[in-house]
C-alpha cells in the first residue's frame, strides 16, 4: 500500500506540488489527470525519488520511502519502475541491453561495464520483451524503432525490474493513436495479470475512463478529484481542466482510446 | 506618431551603428600596439625576414644529396646509410606515442566524468578536476619532461609519462565538454531504474559519448606521435636526441633523411588513423 | 517476471538465436581485439624500460623537488622574466599573424572549388603535409640554424609549422562552403576572383577568424618551450634553471607562465564566443 501523506515540491517561488494526499492500494490502475503543468509528473518522479520532496512523507508497506539513501534509495527506485513519455531508452544500444537496464541492481560492477549479462538473465529480458511482442527485435538498436515500439522497450525494462509499482508518466502523450492503445493495454494487462499498482498520468480524460478503476484529479498542484471514473461531473472536469473542458475537440489524445 | 517612432528606430539604429564603429576602432587600435610593440620585442625587421628567408631556402638545399641516375643504389644507401638504426629510434617513438596515449586516454576518461557539471553535483569535486585538467593542459609536454627527466632519469620513460600527463590535461577536458552535452533524459531512464552512479555512467553517457572520445583520442594520438619525435631534444627517448645531433652538428644529408623517415611516418600514421576514425564512427559494435 | 530456469532459457535461445548467446565468432573476434591490444601495451611499456620500481623512485625524487620549489624566488631576475615571457607572447602573436595571412591565399589555392587544376592543388597539399608532419620545435632548430638564436627563429617555425595546419584547414573550410552563393555570383556573370571574394570569403572569414584565435591560444603554450632549443622566449630560462636544478627559480617560473597562458586562454574563448560564435573543428581543438 502507497500512502503519500502532506507531499509538496517547490522550485524558488513556483509550487509544483502542495499538500498533496493519496492512498494506493495493492493493484489498483489509478489514472492521474490533469492540465500539463499541473504537477502530475511531478508527483510520479517524487515517489521514485528522480525529485526530492520539500514537505511531505511517502511511505510503501511501512518503509518510509522519502528518508531512503544510497542503495536503499537504489533498491526503491527497483521496485517503483518509471515509463516516460519520451521512452528515455539508450539510443546507441541495442533493444535487449536497454531492457538489461532495468537488471542492473542486480548485476554485479565488471558485468556491467563489459556489458556481460548472465543467459538468466538475458533470458528474462527476452521473456519480457516476448510478452510485449517485441523479442524478434531483441537485437536492433533502440532509435531503429517506431515510438509505440519503444515504449513497448520501455515497459519490458519496467517488469524485468520485478517492481511493485509502475509510474507511467504520460507513456502514450507522443504516440499515434493504434500505438497508443497497444502501450495503454500492456500496462492493461500487467495490471491485471501481474497484479502490479499501475500510476498512469494522462492528459485525455478518455483514456483514463477506458483504463482505470479510481480518477485522481490535480489542478495547480492541489489534489481536485479522488474516486471512481464515474464520479467525474462536469463541474469537476471543469475545475481539473480549466477552460480547456469548454473545448472538448481541442484535447489531444481523445481519439486514441 | 508613427514618423515618432521612425526617427526613434532612427536614432537607436545610428546608435548601434557607432557603438559598433567605435568597438572595431578600439579592436584596430588594441592589435595595431600589440603588433607593433611584439615586432619590437621579438626583434622583427624586413631585413632580418628578406635574408632570412633566402637562407632558409639555401639551408633546405644543402640537406639535399646529390643522386644520380646512374649510381642512384648507392647514392640512397649513402643518403640512408644509418636506415636501421633510425628505423629502430622511430619504432621507439611511435611506442611512446602509443603507450603515452593510452595512459592519457584512461586518466583523462576516469576525470572527464569528475569534472562533468551536470554528472557531479558537488562543485568542489568537479571545480578541483577542472582545474587539475586545466593545469596538465597547460604546462606543455616538454616541461614535463625536463622535471621527469631529472627524476626518473634519462630515457623514454619520462617521456612517456611527461606526454601521458599533458594528453591526460588536454582529452579529460574535451571528454568533459562532451559528457556535459548528454541529454538528461538517456540519465533518468537510467537513473529510474535503480542503478549505481558508475552504471548511469556506463549506461546513461558511455554509449553516447563514446564515438567523440574515439575520434579525439585517435587525432591525439597523431599529435602525440609528432610530440615523441620531439621530447628526445631533452633526453626523453625516441628520434629527438638523434635529430637535434644531426641539426647542432649540419650533418645535412642526415637531417633530411631523419625528417623524410619521419614525415613519411607520420602521414602513414595520419591516414590509419583516419580510416580507423572512419570506420569505427560507423560501426554499430562502439558501445 | 520470475527468473527463467535453464530449460527455459535454451528455448529462448533456440526460439531468439543470439539474444542470450552472441555468435562465438563475434565473442571470440572482440575479446581477441581486446587481449590484443593489452599484450601490445605491455609489451611496448616493457620496451621502453618502463617498471613500477622506476616510477616509485621516480615519484619520490619529485617529492623532494616539489619540496626544494617553495619558497618561489626570482633571485634578482624578474625583469629579465617578465621580458622573456613578452617575447614568448610576441612570438605567438607574430607567428600566428604571419601565418593567418599565409594560409588565405595559400588556402584558396589548395580549394578544390576553386582551384580546377588537380597538380596545383595536390602539390600544395603534399608540401602542407610535409611542414606539418614535423613538429615547430624542429622547426625552431632549423631556424636557430638559420638565422641564430633569438625570438625571430621562434617567430619563423611558428608561422611556418601554423601554415601548414592553418591553410590545410582554410582550404577544407572553402571546400565545405555552401555553392548556392557561389552560384549566385556566376549567375550574375562574376569572375572566378569575384566569386572567392564576393561568395566564399564572407562564408569563410569567420571560420578563419575563429581558428586564428585558437591557434594563438595554442601557440602561446607551444612558445613557452621554444626557447628550450633557444628560440627565444621564457623556455629558455625555464630548460636552464632545472638543468642546474635551481627549483624555488623553477617553481617562480611556472607560476609566471601559468596566469599568462590562462590569461590568453580565456581572451582568445572570449572573442571566439561574443565576437564570432564559431568553434575550431574537432582537429584543432585536440592539439
Amino acid at each position: 500500500m502507497l500512502e503519500i501523506r502532506d507531499l509538496g515540491r517547490t522550485y524558488g517561488p513556483v509550487t509544483a506540488l502542495a499538500g498533496l494526499d493519496l492512498t494506493v492500494r495493492k493493484g489498483e490502475f489509478v489514472g492521474i489527470i490533469g492540465r500539463s503543468g499541473a504537477g502530475k509528473s511531478t508527483l510520479l518522479r517524487l515517489i521514485n525519488r528522480l525529485v526530492e520532496p520539500t514537505s511531505g512523507r511517502i511511505v510503501f508497506d511501512g518503509l518510509d520511502v522519502t528518508a531512503l539513501r544510497g542503495a536503499e534509495l537504489r533498491a526503491w527506485r527497483r521496485r517503483a519502475a518509471m515509463i516516460f513519455q519520451q521512452f528515455h531508452l539508450i539510443d546507441r544500444l541495442d533493444v535487449i541491453t536497454n531492457v538489461l537496464v532495468g537488471r542492473l541492481s542486480q548485476v554485479g560492477r565488471l558485468r556491467t561495464w563489459l556489458l556481460a549479462f548472465p543467459p538468466a538473465e538475458r533470458a528474462m529480458a527476452v521473456e519480457a520483451l516476448e510478452r510485449l511482442d517485441m523479442a524478434e527485435r531483441a537485437l536492433q538498436r533502440a532509435d531503429r524503432l517506431s515510438g509505440g515500439q519503444q515504449q513497448r522497450v520501455a515497459i519490458a525494462r519496467a517488469l524485468v525490474q520485478e517492481p511493485d509499482l509502475i509510474l507511467a508518466d504520460e507513456p502514450i502523450a507522443s504516440l499515434d493513436p493504434l500505438s497508443a492503445r497497444q502501450v495503454m493495454e500492456a500496462l492493461a494487462r500487467i495490471n491485471r495479470e501481474d497484479g502490479l499498482t499501475v500510476l498512469c498520468n494522462l492528459h485525455a480524460l478518455d483514456v483514463a475512463r477506458t483504463y482505470c478503476s479510481r480518477v485522481v484529479g490535480i489542478a495547480e498542484g492541489r489534489l481536485v478529484f479522488d474516486g471512481p471514473v464515474t464520479g467525474l461531473d462536469e463541474a469537476t472536469i471543469r475545475r481539473i481542466y480549466g477552460d480547456e473542458a469548454a473545448i472538448p475537440k481541442d484535447a489531444p489524445q481523445d481519439a486514441a482510446a | 506618431m508613427s514618423s515618432d517612432a521612425v526617427r526613434l528606430f532612427e536614432t537607436r539604429r545610428a546608435e548601434q551603428i557607432a557603438a559598433r564603429r567605435r568597438q572595431t576602432a578600439l579592436f584596430g587600435v588594441v592589435f595595431l600596439a600589440a603588433f607593433a610593440v611584439s615586432v619590437v620585442v621579438g626583434e622583427v625587421s624586413l631585413e632580418r625576414l628578406a635574408t632570412g628567408l633566402p637562407r632558409f631556402f639555401a639551408y633546405i638545399e644543402r640537406t639535399l644529396p646529390t643522386l644520380s641516375l646512374a649510381t642512384l643504389g648507392a647514392d640512397l644507401g649513402r643518403w640512408f646509410w644509418n636506415f636501421e638504426g633510425w628505423l629502430r629510434l622511430l619504432f621507439d617513438t611511435i611506442l611512446i606515442a602509443f603507450v603515452a596515449t593510452t595512459l592519457g586516454v584512461i586518466g583523462g576518461f576516469l576525470l572527464s566524468f569528475a569534472a562533468a557539471k551536470n554528472l557531479v553535483a558537488n562543485p568542489w569535486i568537479h571545480h578541483g578536476a577542472r582545474r587539475f585538467l586545466e593545469l596538465m593542459r597547460t604546462v606543455p609536454e616538454l616541461v614535463f619532461a625536463l622535471f621527469f627527466v631529472f627524476a626518473f632519469g634519462l630515457g623514454p620513460m619520462a617521456g612517456v609519462l611527461a606526454i601521458a600527463l599533458h594528453t591526460l590535461g588536454v582529452l579529460g577536458k574535451l571528454f568533459a565538454e562532451i559528457n556535459e552535452n548528454v541529454t538528461a533524459k538517456s540519465l533518468d531512464g537510467v537513473v529510474a531504474a535503480g542503478a549505481s552512479f558508475d552504471q548511469v555512467i556506463r549506461f546513461g553517457v558511455v554509449p553516447q559519448v563514446l564515438p567523440g572520445f574515439v575520434s579525439y583520442t585517435l587525432l591525439r594520438f597523431e599529435i602525440n606521435v609528432r610530440s615523441a619525435s620531439v621530447i628526445g631534444f631533452v633526453g626523453a627517448g625516441g628520434i629527438g636526441q638523434e635529430l637535434m645531433f644531426v641539426i647542432n652538428q649540419f650533418i645535412y644529408t642526415d637531417i633530411s633523411a631523419i625528417l623524410l623517415m619521419l614525415i613519411v611516418t607520420v602521414a602513414l600514421i595520419d591516414l590509419g588513423c583516419e580510416k580507423l576514425r572512419h570506420r569505427l564512427i560507423g560501426q554499430e559494435s562502439l558501445k | 517476471m520470475s527468473r527463467p530456469d535453464s530449460t527455459r532459457i535454451a528455448a529462448l535461445a533456440a526460439r531468439y538465436p543470439g539474444t542470450i548467446y552472441a555468435p562465438p565468432g563475434q565473442l571470440w573476434g572482440r575479446r581477441a581485439v581486446v587481449a590484443g591490444f593489452f599484450v601490445a601495451f605491455l609489451w611496448a611499456s616493457d620496451h621502453l624500460g618502463m617498471s613500477f620500481a622506476r616510477l616509485l623512485q621516480g615519484l619520490q625524487d619529485l617529492g623532494i623537488v616539489a619540496s626544494m620549489m617553495v619558497p618561489p624566488t626570482s633571485a634578482g631576475f624578474f625583469w629579465d622574466y617578465v621580458h622573456a615571457l613578452g617575447e614568448t607572447l610576441a612570438m605567438a602573436f607574430l607567428g600566428t599573424l604571419l601565418a593567418s595571412l599565409a594560409s588565405i591565399p595559400l588556402g584558396f589555392l589548395g580549394a578544390r572549388n576553386v582551384v580546377a587544376n588537380p597538380v596545383i592543388h595536390f602539390g600544395l597539399r603534399r608540401v602542407l603535409d610535409v611542414i606539418r608532419g614535423v613538429d615547430s620545435l624542429v622547426w625552431a632548430l632549423i631556424f636557430v640554424s638559420v638565422v641564430g638564436l633569438g625570438p625571430f627563429a621562434g617567430i619563423l617555425a611558428i608561422a611556418l609549422n601554423d601554415t601548414g595546419v592553418l591553410a590545410k584547414m582554410y582550404a577544407e573550410a572553402i571546400e565545405g562552403a555552401d555553392r548556392k552563393a557561389s552560384e549566385g555570383v556566376a549567375a550574375a556573370g562574376g569572375s572566378k576572383a569575384d566569386i572567392a571574394r564576393l561568395a566564399i570569403f564572407p562564408q569563410v572569414f569567420p571560420v578563419f577568424l575563429s581558428n586564428s584565435l585558437y591557434f594563438f591560444e595554442a601557440n602561446t603554450r607551444s612558445a613557452t618551450i621554444l626557447g628550450v632549443v633557444g628560440a627565444g622566449g621564457i623556455g629558455f630560462f625555464l630548460a636552464d634553471r632545472i638543468r642546474v636544478n635551481a627549483w624555488s627559480d623553477v617553481c617562480f617560473i611556472i607560476l609566471l607562465i601559468l596566469p599568462t597562458v590562462a590569461l590568453i586562454d580565456y581572451l582568445s574563448r572570449f572573442l571566439r564566443e561574443r565576437a564570432i560564435g564559431v568553434e575550431p573543428p574537432a582537429e584543432a581543438l585536440s592539439r
